[in-house]
């Protein structure tokens, strides 16, 4: 199984406090330079979840060395393995593949899902009609689609980033819509009150009330547009890094197996802190 | 001021009914509510909880079509929100996106539909410095507190250089001693600005002590119960009102016209 980093939404809203933005502009280049290489800018909790990291590494090594290099290997061999996945594997370029398969799917999923979400939102009827169907297929698990999308799509990029869209729209959808829910008329008889056309209805009010939603969406979208697009390239296509994973597993080659793995594991770590900063930096009046 | 020299009223509300439909039968609100309020007047509604104040204000906004009666503002028929009006919200209903100072700004981009330029965007600074919050400028909704963020939602209202003031239950969510400090400083704004203001409000001190006539409605529905003129000083946050005979005669006034509903709603 593929490690999904998953995300702690407690964690994410306990991190988020902070008074009112610090100017920043009067810190000399010096004094930046030497907070910088005091360290001191590191929280005690990431110092925490390095030694973390060290220490299950220490334990992967001990564990390694103790056993049939075929199930564990260690990652000092997987360290050595790097430059030879590289070359023969040619993991950058399948790595590239995958991300651009994945940044299509989870693009054109979140666009397709807030647009559908704001639009049913704005009409009762429409989103009652649909909403039965979205909550179900948002549920499903998206692996099931898979035959069908060969099917439909043959066993190419097509399929697969049709596999990333509809793991990721309904996350976007569903909670685009929760965010026209919570608004409710209120906001709206403001904007009526004083004045607002529809655009401004539209841009003033609606957008930006639902931007701490969409962005919900987009948090929720991520971890499961990257199981799909692993899942596609080792169940669809058989390319990208999914599919080297695939042929390092079924050869048994279980060190060079670590090499993507690894990669794939620090791909989705990032993605979920670049999404949890993007929500605070886009959202900066929430506690 | 002259007795003589009627003024043009700013606000007549005449035999204004309104009914929501119910479960059962419709839910009659209002039944035959009349009101006026003339330039620079401050007149109160009060009553019982859910005996339609709120939905009053909205009709007299042009927010929600009502079934009966008629509001005119400066001579016109309302029927949809005018430009003249400006609401100060029971919940504040600040955008908790914006920042103070960008509150205010959304009154004014409401008015010229665009993007201010910067005279614009300094009266929109300058409001904000009339309610007392110039160091607060750049604060979002939620580092305020419940009394700066009415007074940002006022600052927003003037900012539409309104001929007339609504403001539902303002100072309602506020501490006691707040509330005290929150009417004293509109009272004096009100007078700068000769604002006309129809403040909805629960409070029978809030009543007596800021306005200059007051609607007593009765609860379900809401009918004009009595309309009680308070002959009392003007410029009242420099005198010590509170403490007049007149006042506590006009209190327990008010007290004996609204005591038949609040006791039935206390033992409801
Ligand atoms: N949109 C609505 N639909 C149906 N009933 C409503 C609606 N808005 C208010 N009411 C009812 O009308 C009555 C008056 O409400 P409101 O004007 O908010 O009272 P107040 O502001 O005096 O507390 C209440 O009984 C309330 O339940
Ligand atoms: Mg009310």
């Amino acid at each position: 199984m593929i490690p999904i980093v998953t995300n702690d939404v407690q964690e994410a809203r306990t991190s988020t406090s902070g008074g009112p933005p610090v100017p920043t502009g009067a810190r000399s280049g010096r004094g930046r330079l030497r907070r910088v290489l005091s360290l001191r800018w590191v929280s005690a909790k990431a110092w925490w979840g390095l030694a973390g990291v060290i220490l299950f590494l220490l334990i992967w090594q001990w564990a390694g060395t103790n056993t049939n290099p075929i199930f564990f290997s260690t990652p000092l061999e997987v360290g050595r393995a790097v430059p030879e996945v590289l070359e023969t594997g040619q993991l950058l370029s399948l790595y590239l593949d995958t991300m651009r398969s994945f940044a299509i799917g989870l693009v054109g999923s979140m666009v397709v899902g807030i647009s559908l979400g704001i639009l049913t939102g704005l009409h009762a009827p429409t989103r009652h009609l649909i909403d039965p169907l979205a909550v179900a297929a948002y549920s499903t698990p998206s692996l099931v689609m898979i035959p069908c999308f060969i099917l439909w799509f043959g066993i190419g990029d097509a399929a697969k980033i049709a596999l990333i869209f509809f793991s990721a729209v309904f996350p976007a959808l569903v909670s685009t819509q929760l965010g026209m829910d919570q608004m409710g008329p209120l906001m709206r008889e403001l904007g009526r009150s004083f004045g607002a056309n529809r655009r401004e209805m539209l841009t003033r009010i609606i957008l930006p009330s639902i931007i701490p939603y969409c962005m919900t969406g987009v948090r929720l979208a991520v971890p499961r547009a990257f199981v799909a697009v692993i899942a596609a390239e080792m169940l669809i296509t058989a390319q990208g890094v999914g599919g080297l994973i695939l042929q390092y597993g079924n050869q048994f080659q279980t060190t060079f197996y670590f090499v993507p793995v690894i990669l794939v594991v620090i791909t989705s770590y990032v993605c979920t802190e670049v999404t949890k900063q993007a929500e605070r930096r886009l959202t900066p009046w929430r506690r | 001021m002259s007795v003589n020299v009627k003024t043009q009223p700013v606000l007549q509300v005449s035999g204004i009914r309104k009914t929501y439909p119910g479960e059962a039968e419709p839910l009659v609100v209002l039944d035959d509510v009349s009101l006026t309020a003339y330039p620079g007047e401050l007149v109160s509604i009060i009553g019982p909880s859910g005996c339609g104040k709120t939905t009053l204000l909205r009709i007299i906004d042009g927010l929600i079509p009502h079934d009966g009666g008629q509001v005119k503002v400066l001579d016109q028929v309302v029927d949809e929100p005018p430009t003249s009006i400006a609401v100060v919200f029971q919940d504040g209903r600040l955008l908790p996106w914006r920042t103070v100072v960008q509150n205010v700004e959304f009154a004014l981009e409401l008015q010229v539909h665009r993007r201010l330029n910067k005279q614009e965007k300094e009266r929109a600074r300058e409001f904000v410095d009339a309610v007392g919050l110039g160091n607060f400028m750049k604060h979002y909704p939620h580092q305020l507190s419940g009394g700066m963020q009415q007074r940002v939602g006022v600052a927003r209202a003037l900012a539409r250089v309104p001929d007339l003031l609504l403001l539902d239950e303002p100072f309602g969510a506020l501490d006691a001693q707040t509330r005290l400090v929150m009417q004293d400083w509109f009272l004096s704004l009100q007078r700068r600005y000769s604002l006309a203001a129809v403040l909805v409000t629960h409070d029978i001190d809030e009543a007596v002590y800021m306005s200059k006539r007051c609607v007593v409605l009765t609860r379900q529905p809401g009918r004009v119960k009595r309309v009680v003129e308070f002959e009392l000083p003007d410029a009242r946050d420099r005198q010590d009102v509170r403490s007049l005979p007149e006042f506590g005669h006009y209190r327990s006034q008010l007290w004996q016209l609204l005591r038949d509903d609040a006791i039935s709603d206390a033992e409801r």
